[in-house]
């Protein structure tokens, strides 16, 4: 058989194989597996796999912490996105303009978005630290919190120091998407609103946001996605802690999966996880009539 | 309800390195309650201006001011007026019923008050049957109306249209002209609109600006125009089938004219002779271009100019003749059908010297006639 004959179109199978091959073991191997491994549990003194049925399963939804790191998790996300959101379009608004300098600005919005989240982590672990962080020393200038008052060591408050490093390295990601919707729109039915005596906020509610819908729902999506599987400003910042403050979903997996080697368990809870996040996603989608 | 004064507006636009001179020290004056036609060929600054009165257009020099007042600095919520757009520029997320109410609803008119005046003026303009669809699944033709009744809804001192009927088919334009007309003036609402349409000018304005290139050509009634061109491009632009221009050669006294052939022609021999009773100005060098209007030439077997026919054309109330006088063509219209003129034929046509214009052969300018008496 010529080589030619191999790669010709009525082959697909040939041009698909080697995607094939990596899927199959980079994806779909560790999905099925994941789904296999929630059926059992590893047994450290036979050092070996035990079938537990839905054990797994059962334990989870019985499992306090697990609940709870769901919550944190749930509350996480929903701050951060709408801190986010709101803060991005603001933000978007106000440099949405042609005038000198915008351009620099807009430029150094992005910086943020370079520097590695765990990277983000520890500059914000610093800048947090009640005795000499810069961002603490803010706080207590404006009297948000008490002289001294630890941020992320404080049960009441260490979640709030986390999500601030997410905000702040993710705001411009959500400034850049709306700058590129806001480009997006015609600029006529805003001359109009102008003449038939619209003030900002009746351009903003009635036209602006109902015309960006589309690309603000995918901002939502992608950055909602993300934000439910935060794991490392967690990690590096708190740990979780204090107690159990801020363990997120995520971490409470990676601890199952890496300090309690229970890797049945972490796969069950990595598998609800991807449950809750398709069938959220999807839902979504659907109330914002995103098409793909 | 309000009167317009334009007083040498400019507009340079820049892009880039380059200029582009769209409107060039435009002056024109619109009384109250007048309706005021802006018609010229694409890209001849009409929508700049009509934007610089509205205020999304910066002026590089000149004032506007409504009823005595100077607007240009004003932002466009404070000047009063009302805009059709060249594009429509509806609001997508609003359905037809919500654009064309969204003003009244900002001046926080009651709700059944704003229905009332939203099937009012859908009814005047035919669009009832789609007001609770969304602009994105309405026509051209009825979004250019959602567009034109959401101006009209306002009754603004003045309101600005942007080719307000351009999508529109023949009859329904027609139907829509006198709507709209009918309604300005019950309202006795001042209006500029812009138009490519000469007939779309005519049926619906009181005067008509006519530009070309960022200048102002002329600004006076049909009549005016037709009968009193400024100068050889509006001659050659008002009228259907527009005037007959030519190059002449004005004899010392004005008794004859040699016609020379057509305008940009100079250097053709004589093609004719027209005794016009001393009716031509006193020129210098005796050149000048001359013009008369197809429906005013007279075709007449004995006439002492002659020439052939090349076409005939019959259009159900009046014909259109072309007459070739020896390389200058000029055509005739005749009310009445003129029978059996068939192809070839040898003709004479007749210029009554009463019908005649004179403009200027160095910059195309009209000239007074010498006596004095223009042909209304
Ligand atoms: N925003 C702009 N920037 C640069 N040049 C412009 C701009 N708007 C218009 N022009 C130029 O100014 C001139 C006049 O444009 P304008 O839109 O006023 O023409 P118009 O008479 O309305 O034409 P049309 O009948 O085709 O709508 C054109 O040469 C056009 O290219
Ligand atoms: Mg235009």
């Amino acid at each position: 058989m010529k080589l030619v004959s191999v790669f010709s179109p009525e082959r697909p199978w040939v041009w698909l194989a080697p995607l094939v091959a990596v899927l199959a073991v980079f994806t779909l191997f560790p999905f099925f597996y994941n789904i296999y491994l929630s059926f059992h549990e590893f047994n450290s003194f036979r050092r070996t796999l035990v079938f537990v049925g839905f054990d797994n399963w059962k334990g989870m939804f019985e499992d306090a912490k697990m609940w709870r790191a769901f919550s944190v998790t749930l509350i996480y996300m929903t701050v951060c996105l709408s801190v986010q959101f709101v803060l991005g379009l603001g933000l978007a608004l106000l440099i949405n303009a042609d005038g000198r300098g915008y351009h620099l600005i807009r430029s150094l919005l992005l910086l943020p978005l370079v520097v590695p989240p765990a990277v983000v982590g520890m500059m914000f672990l610093l800048m947090e630290d009640s005795q000499f962080g810069v961002l603490s020393w803010m706080l207590q200038s404006l009297n948000l919190i008490a002289a001294g008052a630890p941020l992320l060591t404080s049960s009441k408050t260490a979640l709030v120091g986390v999500m601030l490093a997410d905000i702040w390295q993710w705001t411009p990601f959500m400034v850049l998407i709306m700058l590129a919707g806001l480009h997006a729109l015609p600029k006529e039915p805003f001359e109009a609103a102008l003449v038939d005596g619209a003030r900002f906020r009746h351009m903003l509610f009635h036209l602006m946001l109902p015309m960006l819908r589309p690309i603000i729902a995918v901002a939502l999506l992608i950055r909602g996605i993300d934000l439910f599987r935060v794991f490392d400003y967690v990690f590096v910042m708190t740990s979780g802690g204090p107690g159990i403050a801020t363990q997120t979903l995520s971490f409470y997996t990676w601890k199952q999966s890496f300090s309690f080697v229970k890797w049945g368990y972490a796969a069950t809870l990595s598998l609800f996880s991807l449950v809750f996040l398709i069938v959220v996603a999807h839902a979504f989608i659907r109330a914002a009539k995103v098409r793909w | 309800m309000a009167a317009l004064e334009l007083r040498a507006v400019s507009k340079t636009y820049r892009v880039g390195d380059r200029e582009i001179l769209a409107v060039d020290d435009l002056s024109l004056s619109a009384g109250d309650g007048e309706i005021i036609g802006l018609l010229g060929s694409s890209g001849c600054g009409k929508t700049t201006t009509l934007r610089a009165i509205a205020g999304f257009v910066q002026l590089t020099a000149g004032r506007i001011a409504i009823d005595g007042n100077d607007i240009h600095n004003l932002p466009p919520a404070r000047r009063g007026v009302a805009m059709a757009f060249e594009g429509y520029a509806l609001y997508p997320p609003l359905r037809i019923r919500e654009n064309i109410g969204f003003s009244l609803l900002r001046e926080r008119r009651p709700g059944g008050e704003i229905r009332r005046a939203v099937r009012e003026i859908a009814a005047l303009l035919d669009i009832e049957d789609i007001l609770d669809h969304y602009p994105a699944f309405a026509s051209a033709g009825q979004q250019q109306r959602t567009s034109l009744a959401r101006a009209l809804i306002r009754r603004a001192p003045l309101t600005l249209l942007d080719e307000p009927m351009s999508q529109l088919d023949p009859q329904l334009r027609a139907q829509v002209r006198t709507r709209v007309k009918e309604y300005l003036a019950a309202h006795r609402l001042s209006a500029v609109f812009v138009t490519h349409d000469q007939n779309e000018a005519i049926s619906l304005a009181d005067r008509i600006a006519v530009m070309e290139q960022g200048r102002l050509q002329q600004f006076g009634t049909v009549g005016e125009l037709k009968n009193r061109p400024n100068n050889l491009f509006v001659a050659g632009f008002i009228g259907e089938p527009p005037m007959n221009l030519m190059a002449a050669e004005v004899e010392a006294g004005g008794a004859r004219v040699k016609l020379l052939g057509e305008t940009d022609n100079r250097a053709a021999a004589a093609v004719g002779e027209l005794r016009l009773n001393g009716a031509a100005p006193a020129l210098d060098a005796g050149r000048a271009h001359i013009g008369i209007r197809p429906h005013q030439v007279v075709l007449a077997d004995d006439a002492p100019l002659r020439g052939r026919v090349i076409s005939n054309q019959w259009l159900g109330d009046q014909s259109h003749v072309l007459v070739d006088l020896g390389g200058l063509r000029i055509v005739v219209v005749s009310a009445g059908r003129v029978r059996d003129l068939r192809k070839g034929e040898n003709i004479g046509v007749n210029f009554p010297p009463d019908a005649v214009i004179f403009f200027s052969a160095k910059d195309g300018t009209a000239l007074p006639r010498a006596g004095g008496h223009g042909g209304e």
